[in-house]
């Protein structure tokens, strides 16, 4: 429907300081019609800047300029979807009530004016003929509470396109992280859907932090770093390493902690699962000992992100028993589990792992002591101090204590986590996602913090969908499909392709 | 422990990161906000004192307005505890009214002190432990069960005193309150010791700080073993306990009781409350910030009186007052980065 090659949206000498921090530095960047073109970042290299600015939250410095279509648009911008162009967060903006219908039309006001009535018959038509262009096998009156991510992110694709044609031809799409809280299995869904989209002639940008995902789907790919683009290239060029090198500015000799040496004296069955049952989880059976790194993976559902919930109390299991070093802790309390040395990293940094607009002393002081009063005095100068070696020690930056914690990075915020749970001794360390959403940087130091941990003789389980992750670091991998133990991996069969395999095989068993 | 990382982000670039809330903040501008409401006391007290010289700064006038905020001191610090574990309590009014009533009504028909405060402090209990009941384990949104409360136990407060005005409450009931200590009754004393308590609590102790995290972030709180319902419950019943004894205090301050009073002291200690959160710990629900607030409030209002303003003026303004302090504490917390 658009003349493909034809510069989609147009940005021109973009900068934005900060209090005297630039954030852009006169970036320029085209993203052409009937291209995906991916925009990659660490944390703080300008990208969300600049999604802001596209989304009319900030206003770039005198001189830069915006173009849709070869159209100037001025700004900061207004009304971005009566220009054509729509910016889709992580969070999507659904209302989870309401029915995929209903959002659908819920963002274009169901296409009429205000108190004018709307026709259903054609909203469930056009949402139909919308769904069935864009090859989506979604029944328009399912709830979206009720749908899996993954179809979530495409149904917010497909209003973010009735949407913009109400006003134009020719669209241009930003997706920020779309797929970062899914796995591989289920980001190839809208990984797909954004390729159709730009085979329309449209133009899509596409901000992601896994760079398999964009191997595979971007035309272009531009790397911001600093506030400057330092590095632009087509598809055929594409490599990780350069892609890496430009991210980060220096060569990345390791991408991953070197995995801890397995000590021979050992206790094997430091931790002993049996029979466990959750609500996903039937009946896992599993030893972890002391100083071993086990990786759970599967595909969404499976069950393998309910585990860390379950052995650290946080979600109550129905049945089975957890010995952890000769104690029962299979009816202990979250806060006794924590007293005998179980430490939680969970999956939900922002709900569960820090308090955003506390100071990063005080999070990193929240375990209660149990040996202290919760009445007694606080000694708030010996707090300060070991808040400011822990995050020293973590690599938190800025180490400063009396930060507010959401100030920081992800990365950074996942780092005061892991700080606050191995400020004790830790027996059983567990983790959901821990590297999820933040920057290579902080995953390599945050995957060394966790190798330490084992070294020091904690039992580590980690639940990912980063099977790449879990086979550098693990000693051994359960792939689970639903909700029971199919495979384990270890020494040579422990590679990203043999977990990925492994959690296929559901795929394949569902078909 | 990460000397071999590659840290990319802490050679010379991490320096130009663009970090949000992290700009030096002076600490000039850091100051103007925790003590900007305790300038504007002072400012507001000296403007009043050189606009109204013969009522304004005199000794009657400064003791009149302390012993008028006495009892709205107590309730508005009782409402900090469910406020910082993030529940609302509408109930303290009426808590204090049905509380009062019950001391008024059994001591002026003869039972002595200690049964009648017993039974008073019994409501308190009851309501706390109802409202934690229905917040934290039925999980009902506190505003409504609160609500509801606040009206039943005024509607109770009536049932109690037989809709009159108790007069006449006895002398060991009224003593409570006004035994004067140099120059102020204790009602103002003990109003000022448990700002101390409080103070003491939330910002030098735990359970201060757990108080808080649960409000601020439950799912963290509950992870890191907090006891996050009992927590919870434990600040409905203080609260509640708390207005209970406030109102034995105000039967007492009064000499008599008047079922009717509970709505006149509904929304003071909630504009304290919010205004004080404001300053001292900028942004969290503390005492002195709560004292502060308070003091100012009744300034302007007691000013405004004294200049010849209509009673309904006072309502108005604090009324006014809690949206304001409300917006300026978002405002606030925007500025420095937290919202």
């Amino acid at each position: 429907m658009t003349d493909p090659g034809q510069p989609g949206l147009e940005l021109v000498n973009l900068r934005k300081h900060f209090g005297g921090v630039a954030a852009l530095r006169g970036v320029d960047f085209t993203a052409y019609g009937g291209e995906v073109h991916a925009l990659l970042g660490q944390n703080g290299s300008g990208k969300s800047t600049l999604v802001k600015i596209l989304t009319g939250i900030h206003d770039p410095e005198d001189g830069a300029e915006l173009r849709i279509w070869g159209r100037e648009i001025p700004m900061p911008l207004k009304a971005a979807h009566e220009q054509g162009i729509a910016v889709i967060h992580q969070d999507l903006g659904l209302v989870e009530s309401m029915t995929v219908l209903e959002n659908m039309g819920v963002a274009s006001s169901y296409g009429t004016r205000q108190f004018a009535p709307f026709s259903m018959r054609s909203e469930r038509r056009i949402t139909r003929e919308l769904l069935a262009e864009l090859g989506l096998d979604i029944d328009p009156d399912t709830l979206v509470s009720e749908l899996a991510p993954a179809t979530r992110a495409t149904v917010a694709i497909a209003r973010a396109m009735r949407l913009l044609r109400e006003h134009s031809e020719r669209l241009v799409f930003v997706l920020d992280e779309p797929t970062a809280y899914l796995s591989a299995e289920e980001s190839d869904l809208v990984v797909a859907l954004m390729r159709k989209v730009a085979d329309q002639g449209n133009a899509v940008v596409f901000i992601s932090h896994r760079l398999q995902e964009v191997a595979v789907v971007a035309d272009h790919v531009t790397v911001l770093r600093d506030g400057l683009v330092v590095d632009s290239f087509e598809r055929a060029d594409f490599d990780h390493k350069r892609v890496i090198e430009a991210m980060l500015g220096q060569r990345l000799e390791r991408a991953y902690p070197a995995r801890p040496d397995l000590p021979p004296a050992a206790d094997p069955d430091h931790l002993v699962v049996s029979g466990l049952t959750g609500e996903r989880v039937l009946g896992l059976d599993c030893a972890v000992a002391a100083g071993e790194i086990v990786g759970i993976a599967g595909l969404v559902g499976m069950g393998q992100e309910e585990v860390p919930g379950l052995l650290s109390g946080a979600s109550t299991a129905a049945s089975g028993t957890i010995t952890l070093a000769g104690q029962d802790l299979s009816k202990a309390s979250i806060s006794d589990r924590i007293a005998a040395g179980v430490s939680l990293v969970p999956g939900n940094r922002q709900r569960d792992g820090v308090w955003l607009e506390a100071q990063a002393f005080e999070n990193l002081a929240i375990l209660p002591d149990t040996t202290k009063a919760a009445l007694g005095p606080r000694n708030a100068g010996a707090e300060m101090l070991s808040a400011g070696s822990m995050m020293r020690a973590f690599g938190v930056r800025p180490p400063d204590p009396e930060a507010i914690a959401g100030s920081f990075s992800g990365g950074n915020q996942q780092k005061v986590v892991l700080a606050k749970w191995m400020s004790r001794p830790v027996s059983l360390l567990l983790l959901d996602e821990p590297t999820q959403g933040i920057d290579a940087g902080a995953k390599f130091e945050v995957l060394q913090a966790v190798c330490d941990a084992a070294s020091k003789g904690a039992a580590v389980v980690i639940a990912s969908g980063d099977y790449e992750q879990l086979a550098m670091i693990c000693h051994r991998v359960l792939a689970m499909r639903f909700g029971r133990v199919t495979a384990e991996l270890s020494g040579a069969q422990l590679t990203e392709a043999g977990i990925a395999h492994a959690a296929q095989l559901a795929e394949a068993d569902i078909a | 422990m990460t000397n071999d990382a590659p840290a990319p982000a802490s050679g010379e670039s991490g320096q130009n990161l663009p970090l949000p809330g992290r700009a030096p903040r002076r600490s000039a501008l850091r100051f103007a906000e925790r003590y900007g409401l305790v300038l504007i006391l002072i400012l507001s007290f000296l403007a009043f004192s050189v606009l109204l010289p013969e009522t304004f700064p005199t000794w009657g006038n400064a003791r009149a307005m302390i012993n008028s905020q006495a009892v709205v001191l107590l309730l508005a610090l009782a409402l900090t505890l469910p406020l910082r574990t993030g529940d609302f309590d509408l109930s303290i009014a009426g808590t204090m009214t049905a509380s009062g009533a019950v001391v008024a009504q059994l001591t002026t028909t003869g039972t002595s002190l200690v049964p009648a405060i017993i039974a008073a402090l019994a409501i308190g209990l009851v309501v706390g432990l109802l409202n934690g009941f229905l917040v934290v384990k039925v999980g009902i949104n506190s505003f409504i069960v609160t609500l509801g409360m606040m009206t039943a136990l005024g509607g109770l407060a009536y049932a109690i005193t037989k809709s009159s005005i108790i007069p006449n409450i006895p002398e060991t009931v009224t003593q409570l309150a006004r035994f004067k200590m140099f120059g102020l009754p204790s009602i103002v004393w003990i109003g000022w010791l448990l700002v101390i308590v409080f103070w003491y609590v939330y910002e030098r102790t735990p359970l201060g700080r757990f108080l808080l995290f649960i409000g601020g972030s439950p799912g963290a709180s509950r992870l890191a073993g907090l006891k996050v319902d009992r927590l919870k419950i434990g600040a409905f019943v203080a609260c509640s306990l708390l207005a209970s004894v406030t109102g034995i205090l105000f039967a007492g301050q009064v000499g008599q009781l008047d079922p009717s009073v509970a709505g006149q002291f509904l929304l003071q200690p909630f504009a304290a409350a919010f205004l004080g959160a404001t300053v001292i710990t900028v942004g969290r629900f503390n005492a002195v910030g709560t004292l502060i607030a308070l003091y100012l409030l009744n300034i302007f209002v007691t000013g405004l009186q004294l200049f010849g303003a209509q009673p309904w003026v006072s309502d108005v303004f604090n009324g006014c007052a809690l949206i304001l302090a409300v917006t300026f504490a978002r405002i606030a917390a925007r500025m420095s980065g937290r919202a």
